[in-house]
């Protein structure tokens, strides 16, 4: 019996065996006991491999943010059909264009000026990033949060004990190294050798089903994911008392015996990574903390830098900057680091209620530090005319291979409800950041386009109501947020990353990358 | 509306009519199947070192230990082990039935917090130290008391509710959610009392689910009428397809909305409510936000929902044993649990969880029950192991043992802990690093007054174990010492590599002979030993979990 029928039938089975007769059949419990479907054929991967290793920083913002720093193109539409009105909860200029004689918060591209619009035009008209505003769950349209994170972070429909994003990489390059030892490089120059690789994969958030491991295929310890803290702190070393030598060696005893080694897997492997970390975090330690220089004034006077001072920097009293710095820091200075996550405690961005203080805010501080990860990239490699590359760490190499891409569980509502907050809804943006040396068969083989806006929405549902979204129009460009998941893999080389989202019984087709050539949408004056 | 009607009579009886339980906790419950519990009768067939992990690890799972002393006969000795008694099991669960009076309650109580006359906290004379943060809202107090008491109280029902709470405000179903905007530390504290007072007096599951949904406390981490019905659905359920049912139970809630944070995130209502009847969940009409409520304390997925929950943090959730662990599951749902009660304890002693189930500790698991084993005291300048512990462990960022930097904060997160522990390379750097520097290699966690010569549990009035060790072979003190730490015995081959480290290891020799030639431990090593012998376990895999017998 292949192992997908198996899991299948022991499901059937459980099902009906945990429902008494008498209860509602309306109800099953299969959200609790999906068994994973079949294995990922990573093999099945057509690669043409990237000449530059890409990077790539996952930014997810947990609790699913409202799209509408990103797009106020129905503001209009949606104010007035709103339970509660928009103009008195944020003051009517939202509601106008920046080149109103009366003064407006619509940027040209129809980004909210003091809900990070501002940074998100900077972003796009220095070719810096494009927004996707069509991130639409329409295979499955679930509001659910766990369903939603585990979608975006499994990539895939197949959620229940299947590998995440972060493991599907790992996996396809192992199993496909012959296609990358050789031919790609590290941004560093340094040749690509599947069994040494320093820091491949990084969680700053903690255990993540980003690198939710693979039940078919486990790959090796130096592939999966490791966790660091943005302070890239080292909790790793051991205090030494002098006895280590004698004692780890007691231990490698017991370790030696096949069944103590394989009962304790789990923390075996966890104590490698420590060992590991403690022998590696010093090089990173010693790299952060030196920002390159700013040379453009425009970039300059954007950063706020005092007169005199090209040394860029991060926005203080910025509760994203660590974490993204950190992260950024750690790609640039160590051209290994492959996948990246960034997150924050759920609920950050679930803003239900009190949107009204919070949420403009909270995205103003987001883009002020995604408009300083921009520029440390920039400024931190040789591909900026004029400048060096020299980032902390003295590391010469490009920096265009690395990619941050920031989305969340799902997008929200547009009707501003009761709680003077949004729920739950399923259009989203995503913003894709860098990376403009990177290629994407999608792209027919073309590099990465930033500095546009792909999609347009409207509002639907009943005015007056809760159940208002925005959708995609008919016609627009749409993604999924698998679609997400298929771009990193196709920046990595894969030509079908269809096959690495697929799902058999759900999603048989899988999902394409982003098209990237799509042209974008007209500034709005 | 007829419709509407029969539903919410038959849901009140199905609420009201459950027994609202006894004051002691034994409701006679009893979980069949796969989650059998473990007969005295097979637990004392086991081998004296298997009854003592076993013993250690129901004890261990509430955060308590047993220390080999009070366990074995010492007179017996070390090499042929033997039990104390043959009741363990039973006299727990007696234990764990049985209240504390009020008076009882008042001593621990006032050891733990140095009471006053007046019933006020007076540091000056309390065991542990807490937040004293004067503004309410940011006081953790919330967080650390409920470890004190788990710690201080004897083995009863007293302690045991006050586990199960700490389990329960650590789970999505009743987690408050600190890290929320929304939420404070005045919601930690009232979800955790509520849950205490509710399991106290045997509240049923669906009476604690009813009484818990139209709370301040859950409304500030649901926030708004739509989200309120879909979490419900979510954490009572296990429904997350619920896009419609979330839909019309936010218009059955519409007259409720939580105010902004300048309005203090307090529950109001628009004096408009709905009087549209809404389907929900297939076959239930619902017209008001207490309707709805009334539907989920009175579901029959609560049941199951809850047991499942409840169960995965006992167990390691792996996709190769998914039929396991539902055979489990379904054997305590099909025996009818009504109390929470009913569903900790047919887990924590069951055949299967006793014998069966190996996982990794928490840290509270790994760390709080050699309090006990060890008979620690909480001294002055022990490092991390003072009387400020608790604070330490939820409230202060830069130490060692601060939980969130295990990925393991308290009563924290908005989903609660994930039910796996986490073992990703930080979380567990520190879990090992705190064991290990912090604890078991820190001489003051066992000699807590600090001096040299002092002894482990020198804290402690009995001289009795003094006299047991002094009088122990080295090998069996080597037993001894694996003992309470790690619930085992060292093999052959670890007292001869140890031997070797005592004797030649960088802090010098540490053994002699006796007038026959054999090796023993010279005089005042003892501790020296004990902290080599502690480096090693705190080096092994096993260290980290709770170990099966089969």
């Amino acid at each position: 019996m292949k192992r997908r029928n198996f899991l299948k039938s022991m499901a059937a089975v459980g099902a009906s065996a945990v429902l008494p007769n008498t209860w509602p059949t309306a109800f099953n419990l299969s959200t609790m006991y999906q068994a994973a479907d079949a294995a990922i054929d990573y093999a099945g991967a057509q690669i043409a491999a990237p000449t530059i290793m890409p990077q790539v920083i996952n930014i997810y913002l947990y609790g699913g943010p409202s799209e509408l720093s990103g797009n106020l193109t129905n503001i209009v539409d949606i104010d007035s059909s709103s339970q509660n009105s928009y103009a008195n909860a944020f003051g009517s200029g939202l509601l106008r264009f920046q080149n109103d004689p009366s003064g407006g918060l619509i940027t040209p591209n129809g980004f909210w000026s003091g809900a990070g619009g501002d940074d998100m035009q900077f972003l796009l008209d220095g070719n810096h990033m494009s927004v996707y505003r069509t991130l639409m769950k329409r295979k499955d349209g679930t509001r659910s949060h766990r369903e939603s994170i585990l979608m975006s972070q499994k990539g895939s429909l197949d959620i229940e004990n299947s590998a995440g994003v972060g493991t599907r990489v790992a996996a396809m390059l192992y199993q496909n190294r012959g296609s990358f030892e050789g031919g790609t490089s590290f941004a560093d120059g340094s040749a690509v050798d599947m069994d040494d690789l320093v820091l491949p994969f990084v969680s700053f958030e903690g255990e993540t089903r980003v690198f939710a491991t693979d039940p078919d295929y486990a790959v090796p310890l130096l592939l999966r994911g490791t966790t660091l803290n943005e302070d890239l702190e080292d909790p790793y070393t051991r205090q030494n008392n002098g006895n280590a030598t004698k004692l780890d060696a007691m231990v490698s005893k017991k370790l030696a015996d096949f069944g103590y080694n394989s009962r304790y897997t789990n923390v075996i492997n966890s104590n490698d990574l420590r060992e590991y970390l403690a022998q590696k975090i010093g090089l990173i330690q010693s790299a952060s903390g030196i920002l390159p220089t700013v040379s453009e004034l425009a970039d300059q006077a954007t950063l706020g830098l005092p007169n005199g001072s090209t040394r860029m920097s991060y926005p203080n009293n910025n509760r994203y900057s660590d974490r993204i710095q950190a992260a950024v820091t750690l790609a640039i200075e160590n051209s290994s680091s492959m996948y990246i996550t960034v997150g924050g405690g759920l609920g950050g961005w679930d803003d239900h209620n009190n949107g009204i203080d919070n949420y403009p805010d909270r995205m103003s501080q987001l883009f002020d530090a995604l408009k300083s990860a921009a520029l440390h990239i920039k400024y931190s490699g040789t591909q900026t005319a004029g400048v060096a590359g020299t980032p902390g760490g003295g590391v010469n190499r490009r920096t265009d291979n690395i990619v941050i891409n920031v989305f969340g569980d799902f997008g929200r509502r547009v009707n501003l409800n009761n709680s003077e907050g949004w729920d739950h809804g399923n259009n989203q943006n995503l913003y894709t950041i860098g990376g403009a040396g990177v290629v994407s068969a999608a792209n027919g083989g073309a590099n990465r386009q930033l500095g546009k806006v792909v999609g347009r929405t409207e509002r639907v549902g009943d005015p007056g109501t809760n159940n208002q979204v925005t959708e995609p129009q008919a016609g627009s460009y749409e993604i999924e947020p698998m679609s997400v998941a298929a771009s990193v893999y196709s920046y990595f080389g894969v030509q079908n990353p269809e096959i690495l989202t697929a799902d058999p019984d759900r999603n048989p087709a899988g999902d394409a990358a982003i098209d990237e050539t799509v042209a974008g949408e007209p500034a709005l004056f | 509306m007829k419709i509407k009607f029969l539903f919410l009579i038959t849901v009140a009886i199905a609420v009201t009519a459950c027994d609202p339980g006894s004051p002691e906790g034994d409701s006679g419950f009893q979980a069949g199947g796969a989650a059998t519990a473990l007969s005295q009768s097979e637990f004392n067939a086991l081998s004296a070192d298997e009854q003592y992990m076993v013993a250690n690890k129901l004890m261990g799972t509430m955060f308590r230990g047993v220390a080999v002393e009070d366990f074995f006969d010492m007179n017996a000795g070390i090499t042929n082990l033997r039990p104390v008694d043959s009741s363990f099991l039973i006299r727990t669960q007696n234990k764990l039935s049985s209240n504390l009076s009020n008076a009882q309650l008042l001593t621990y109580d006032s050891i733990i917090d140095g009471l006053d006359a007046d019933g006020n906290p007076d540091p000056d004379n309390a065991k542990y130290l807490f937040d004293t943060d004067s503004n309410a809202r940011n006081n953790e107090r919330a967080k650390q008391l409920p470890l004190a008491r788990i710690k201080e109280y004897p083995i009863s029902r007293d302690m045991f509710v006050h586990w199960m709470a700490y389990v329960l405000t650590n789970t999505i179903m009743f987690s408050p959610a600190e890290e929320m905007e929304s939420t404070d530390f005045t919601d930690v504290q009232n979800m955790y009392r509520f849950l205490v007072l509710k399991l106290e007096e045997g509240a049923t599951i669906r009476q604690i689910v009813r009484s818990n949904l139209p709370s301040l406390a859950r409304w500030r981490v649901s926030r708004s009428a739509e989200n309120h019905a879909l979490e419900a659905y979510e954490l009572y359920l296990g429904l997350f397809e619920t896009e419609v049912d979330s839909y019309r139970g936010g218009i059955a809630c519409k007259d409720l909305y939580l105010t902004n944070e300048d309005d203090g995130y307090l529950l109001r209502r628009t004096d408009f409510p709905n009087t549209t009847p809404q389907l929900i969940l297939g076959t239930n009409y619902i017209t008001t936000c207490d309707d709805l409520y009334d539907v989920i304390a009175g579901h029959p997925l609560l049941i199951p929902r809850v047991v499942e929950v409840i169960f995965n943090y006992f167990v390691e959730l792996r996709g190769d044993n998914l039929a396991y662990r539902r055979s489990i599951i379904n054997a305590i749902v099909n025996s009818g649990p009504q109390t929470f009660e009913d569903i900790f304890t047919a887990i924590i002693f069951s055949k299967e969880y006793l014998l069966n189930i190996e996982r990794p500790k928490t840290f509270e698991e790994n760390m709080m029950p050699l309090l006990d084993a060890l008979k620690w005291h909480p001294g002055e300048n022990a490092g991390e192991v003072d009387e400020l512990i608790f604070r330490r462990m939820t409230e202060f960022s830069d130490q060692q043992i601060f939980l969130n930097g295990m990925g393991w904060a308290s009563m924290e997160y908005k989903i609660g802990r994930l039910p796996n522990v986490p073992i990703d390379g930080l979380s567990f750097a520190n879990h090992h690093k705190s064991m290990r520097e912090e604890f078991l290699m820190n001489r003051s966690f066992y000699d807590p007054s600090g001096n040299n010569d002092g002894f482990i549990y020198a804290g402690n009035s009995s001289s009795d174990v003094k006299t047991f060790i002094a009088n122990m072979s080295l090998n069996d003190y080597i037993d001894f010492l694996f003992l309470g730490a790690l619930q085992r015995k060292a093999s052959a081959s670890e007292k001869v590599d140890l031997i070797d480290v005592y004797a030649t290891g960088v802090t010098g020799n540490h053994l002699t002979t006796n007038g026959v030639g054999d090796q023993i431990v010279r005089s005042g090593r003892y501790d020296e030993i004990a902290q080599i012998t502690f480096d090693y376990i705190t080096r092994l895999p096993e260290f980290y979990y709770f170990r099966s017998v089969n």
